[in-house]
């Protein structure tokens, strides 16, 4: 595993472009185009102010930046670097910015949601889209580009539009049963939309293309409901995290509950592995600092008492938005893994095994996990902790990489190349580049089943 | 006391009449035992009251008490004391046989008495414990129920009590609930407020949006605009396209194609998916039938012996269908006559085996019932001594590789420190033995071979000195012969000088002395061997060594058993030496197991390998 040397960075912008060639980074108010491969600066842009949100086109030839304090949008070509755009909301201000599917179009919402201006890049045409929704995630584009769908409100009750991307034609309307929309989202194979309510109610709807009910799920009633929704890359489970700590998969021919994944603090089945990291001395911090010793403590064979207690946070009950429920849950590319974070056991991930529907690994980390991402190539996951490491698991085993250089790198963010040979890892004003080793070589970095087992 | 019994004397009289008047036969009931008693008391009450039976019978009163006890003996029913009267004034005699039979049956019946009295004294007594006991007892008895009364109050306290708590918690839940209800109430009827408020809320900021919108939006804000350099391709190549009224229309219907088309093809695709899942499940199940009516067609003959058996006809029935359902393709049938026969025949396979699983169960309790009298079932002493057999074995072959562990541990130890070596030794060690017994081989016969090359070599120098001395005879016989040519006459006279003079100032006699049996030799030497004569001249001139070594051993070993037949005769020495070594190296060969003539035999090749370094190529 290596590392490139550490680059500047302002408030966590640093994305890949889609095609895997560029890494555009942000240093206040200047967007810094590189090389993948090299990390040469192909390009340099000047934006008007800090720039505070940037988004790649799909076919990597434009980069946006959003001004939201300025309510403006510049965007940058990579063909033509004299090439420029300037997108102005004016007075209406800015909240949201992003390309559609095709690259081509800039869709802004304005403040207090007043609408989204549907900017294009190849015609003079304006469109502009009335009563958007201010929710967790409003707007969805299915996988293939084609439409997007838009939660709105109107007469105090919720729509959604689906509209075809290519010209912006209004598909289908049609109002869900939800009291307040929070969110949507496609299904990869772009055929089923899930519309889930508010916290304040359990509720998973699930809407065909063309509008028809397809279900309509309810776990349970009179409590904080859904947290967060992912769908498996195959289409065909659908998991909800809720608020009672649990993660329902549904799957996609009866739209019913085909198990629950509970995320009790003690860990009772003994096939489960679970990794704890330790604290080793800071002597030995470059390098990797595998765990076997909790492993050893946690492996089923060795695991005589079979019970593995986690550590728990008691949460605030008079405040809002407790740090309760399922707050996070990600499927691995191949289908094969769901990875879990409960919000009251915040130093945890849970990994199950999506084929035997079971726990499969839980691993322990020192603090609170930040982040957790796939590689998007293979069962690989990656989690940021905020602390100087980066902590890889494979179904091999778990390792964990210390960020090396002078100072201490708090890694609060990361993300994958798509390729899997490579991720940024974002601190608060620095990021750097870690190289994973090839197939050939992983096997000195990664433990394989061999060793641990 | 006279005066008592003088007052209660009639009363008694009265009294014993009455009695005898209704109990003149069953004088055993004690009312009347008792009297009796009291009246035979009186009798033997005492000796020292003498005097008052004196004082009851005088000189003066003797036919007065006569007379009184014949009253009262008669009463009682003995019979008269005095003679039968012949005449009614003629004075009555006392008649003493009759007296003294009185008396007798007084006696007796007052032992009598005495006895009963007893008997009713120990009576008396063991009522009277009986009595005491039965008294205990009650005071017991009277005490538990007055504890378990107690009890009894106490739990009935205790059960007023959780009645009271339960009552009151009666109360509590229907206050709580009546709370609850209430709660609901307010709950239900702020939630009703609240998404009123909502509503009214979401209303006034949707006015709110739409004046602000209006506001915003028709200012013609000259801010809101698009400033680009030039506008760039659609990604797709195409040119956008003007939206007007009349193409609207067919756009959204194209549209609504696509849509359309999407939506199917994922449902064809899923259904595909499903049809192929179905495929394999039904072929699946296909085979567990036929898998089925494989196992169950050996046992067809059982279930159809049975006449009350109705899974013989099932049975057949199955197959019947099986054989139907084979014929016909299966997957070209529509889905619910396969499936409905395709089920259908799989249950009723699936009883039959059940039937027969239960079956064999039954016959296997059965068996155990009988106790493995069954013939055709290994019986369970058989198995038991075939696992014990098994298990003796296994301890055995544990045991060996046990000890074969330990043996090359040991060996490994002894002969390397390093670990890896060791293993890799451990792996050749075979080789390395049989090697070592060839080194060990080769050394004896080195042995050998120095041993004959020195004895060559000796008999060699003798030889030099042999020749050396037929030469001089030679010179001397040539001499003489020379010597006699010229002079026959004296020969030997001139002999006997010409050996004087050659030998010069040596003395004579010891020369001839050794070199008379010198002269035998050669011949011996000559005879023996032509090859190992070459040899020797080959080998004489150079001193025997170590660079020469390899030659005369490749040699040796060529003719190895040449030499030594040729040696034999000559020389003994070294022949028993080496059929010592080989002895020996057999004996080694013999025992490869035990370690202590490996270790021996590794040290020696190991010390012999030192010594011959340098002649190993």
């Amino acid at each position: 595993m290596n590392f490139s040397e550490v680059f500047k960075l302002s408030s966590l912008l640093c994305k890949f472009s889609p095609d895997g060639k560029y890494l555009a980074s942000c240093v206040q108010y200047r967007l810094v185009i590189r090389d993948v491969n090299t990390l040469q600066i192909l390009q340099l842009y000047t934006c008007l102010d800090q720039i505070q949100h940037i988004e790649w086109s799909a076919d990597s030839l434009f980069i946006l930046c959003a001004m939201y304090k300025r309510g403006l949008v510049q965007v940058w070509s990579l063909e033509q670097p004299e090439w420029h755009c300037r997108i102005d909301e004016g007075s209406a201000g800015l909240v949201a910015s992003c390309w559609s599917p095709d690259g081509r179009h800039i869709l802004n919402t304005t403040e207090f949601h007043l609408r989204i201006t549907v900017w294009s890049l190849c015609t003079k045409s304006v469109s502009y889209i009335k009563y958007p929704k201010a929710c967790q995630q409003g707007i969805a584009f299915t996988r293939d580009g084609r439409y997007m769908a838009l939660a709105e409100r109107r007469d105090c009750k919720d729509h959604v539009s689906i509209f075809v991307c290519s010209d912006w034609q209004l598909l289908r309307h049609f109002d869900t049963e939800t009291q307040d929309l929070a969110g949507i989202e496609w299904a990869p194979n772009g055929c089923v939309l899930a519309v889930w309510d508010t916290c304040l109610e359990y509720k998973v709807l699930l809407y065909s293309l063309d509008g028809r009910l397809l279900s309509a799920y309810c776990a349970y009633e009179w409590s904080l409901g859904v947290k967060s929704v992912a769908w498996s890359p195959s289409s065909q489970f659908l998991a909800v995290g809720s608020y009672d700590g649990k993660v329902r998969i549904l799957n996609h021919v009866t739209w019913k509950m085909i198990t629950e994944f509970g995320h009790p603090a003690t860990v009772n089945n003994p096939k489960t592995v679970v990794y704890k990291e330790a604290e080793k001395n800071p002597q030995l911090a470059l390098g990797r600092l595998a765990f076997p010793a909790p492993r050893a403590a946690a492996s089923p064979a060795s695991n005589t008492e079979s019970k593995f207690s986690l550590q728990t946070l008691k949460p605030i009950a008079d405040r809002a938005n407790p740090k309760i429920g399922v707050g996070a849950l990600a499927f691995s590319p191949d289908n094969y893994f769901l990875a879990t974070r409960s919000d009251s056991v915040p130093n945890a991930v849970w990994i199950w095994d999506i084929q035997k529907l079971r726990l499969f690994v839980v691993l322990e980390q020192l603090s609170p996990v930040r982040s957790f991402q796939w590689d998007p190539q293979q069962p690989r996951l990656a989690i940021c902790t905020g602390g100087s490491k980066v902590y890889l698991w494979s179904p091999a085993g778990c390792l964990s990489v210390q960020v090396p250089g002078e100072g201490d790198f708090q890694v609060l963010s990361l993300c994958w190349h798509f390729s899997g040979d490579s991720m940024a890892l974002l601190s608060k004003d620095h990021f750097c580049l870690c190289f994973l080793e090839t197939e050939e070589r992983v096997g000195t970095a990664f433990g394989r089943p061999g060793d641990h087992t | 006391m006279g005066e008592w019994m003088t007052v209660t004397d009639p009363d008694l009289s009265s009294e014993s009449k009455n009695i005898c008047q209704y109990t003149s036969e069953t004088k055993m009931s004690p009312s009347s035992l008792y009297s009796q008693q009291v009246l035979c008391s009186s009798i033997p009450l005492s000796k020292n009251v003498h005097s008052f039976f004196s004082a009851f019978c005088t000189e003066e009163n003797i036919e007065q008490s006569i007379s009184y006890l014949d009253q009262e003996l008669t009463t009682f029913g003995f019979p008269s004391l005095y003679e039968e009267s012949k005449g009614k004034d003629t004075k009555r005699e006392l008649n003493i046989v009759a007296v003294l039979n009185c008396m007798n049956e007084l006696l007796v019946l007052q032992r009598k008495n005495l006895l009963a009295q007893e008997n009713v004294e120990t009576q008396n007594l063991k009522l009277g414990s009986d009595m005491d006991h039965l008294q205990n007892c009650y005071a017991k008895l009277k005490e538990q129920l007055e504890t378990s009364r107690r009890e009894m109050i106490g739990l009935q306290e205790r059960d007023r009590q959780l009645q009271c708590k339960n009552r009151n918690l009666h109360q509590l839940l229907k206050n709580e609930k009546d709370e609850v209800q209430k709660l609901q109430n307010i709950i239900a009827s702020r939630a009703t407020q609240y998404n009123h408020d909502m509503k009214r809320k979401e209303r006034e900021y949707n006015k709110l949006k739409e004046r602000l919108h209006q506001l915003v939006m028709n200012k013609k804000d000259k801010k809101i605009a698009m400033e680009v350099l030039n506008y760039v391709g659609r990604a797709d190549g195409k040119r956008g396209s003007w939206r007007t009224g009349k193409t609207e229309a067919s756009f959204f219907l194209r549209n609504e194609d696509e849509m359309y088309k999407i939506l199917l093809n994922d449902y064809e695709y899923r259904q595909k998916q499903i049809l192929m899942e179905n495929a394999e499940l039904k072929k699946v199940l296909q085979q567990m039938k036929k898998e089925m009516i494989s196992l169950l067609s050996p046992q067809k003959q059982k279930p159809r012996e049975r006449a009350d058996d109705s899974t013989g006809t099932v049975l057949s029935d199955a197959e019947e269908d099986a054989g139907e359902l084979s014929r016909e393709s299966l997957w070209d049938l529509s889905c619910e006559t396969v499936r409905e026969q395709l089920t259908n025949s799989i249950r009723k396979q699936w009883r039959i085996l059940k039937s027969h699983v239960e079956k064999l169960d039954n016959q296997v309790s059965k068996v155990h019932l009988e106790g493995f009298n069954d013939e055709d079932v290994i019986s369970r002493q058989d198995h038991e001594q075939e696992t014990e057999k098994l298990e003796l074995e296994i301890q055995q072959c544990k045991e060996m590789i046990k000890t074969q562990q330990q043996l090359l541990q040991q060996l490994a130890t002894a002969c390397d420190d390093d670990t890896t070596s060791l293993l890799r030794d451990c792996y050749l060690l075979e080789e390395k033995e049989r090697l070592k017994e060839e080194w060990s081989l080769f050394k004896e016969q080195k042995k050998n071979f120095e041993k004959e090359r020195r004895s060559f070599t000796d008999a060699a120098i003798r030889l030099g000195l042999e020749r050396k001395a037929f030469e001089e005879e030679r010179a001397s016989w040539l001499k003489q012969q020379f010597l006699n040519m010229t002079t026959f006459d004296h020969q030997n006279s001139e002999n006997m000088k010409l050996f004087s003079a050659f030998s010069g100032s040596s003395d004579r006699d010891s020369l001839t002395v050794h070199s008379r049996p010198r002269q035998k030799k050669p011949h011996g030497v000559s005879n023996g061997s032509p090859v190992c004569t070459s040899k020797l001249t080959k080998s004489l001139p150079a001193s025997p060594s170590t660079s020469d070594f390899c030659q005369t051993r490749s040699c040796a070993s060529e003719h190895s058993s040449i030499n030594v037949l040729n040696i034999t005769p000559e020389e003994p020495k070294p022949n028993p030496v080496g059929r010592e070594g080989t002895n020996q190296k057999w004996s080694m060969a013999s025992r490869p197991g035990s370690q202590e003539g490996c270790y021996s035999g590794c040290s020696s090749t190991y010390r012999n390998s030192h010594v011959e370094k340098d002649d190993l190529p």
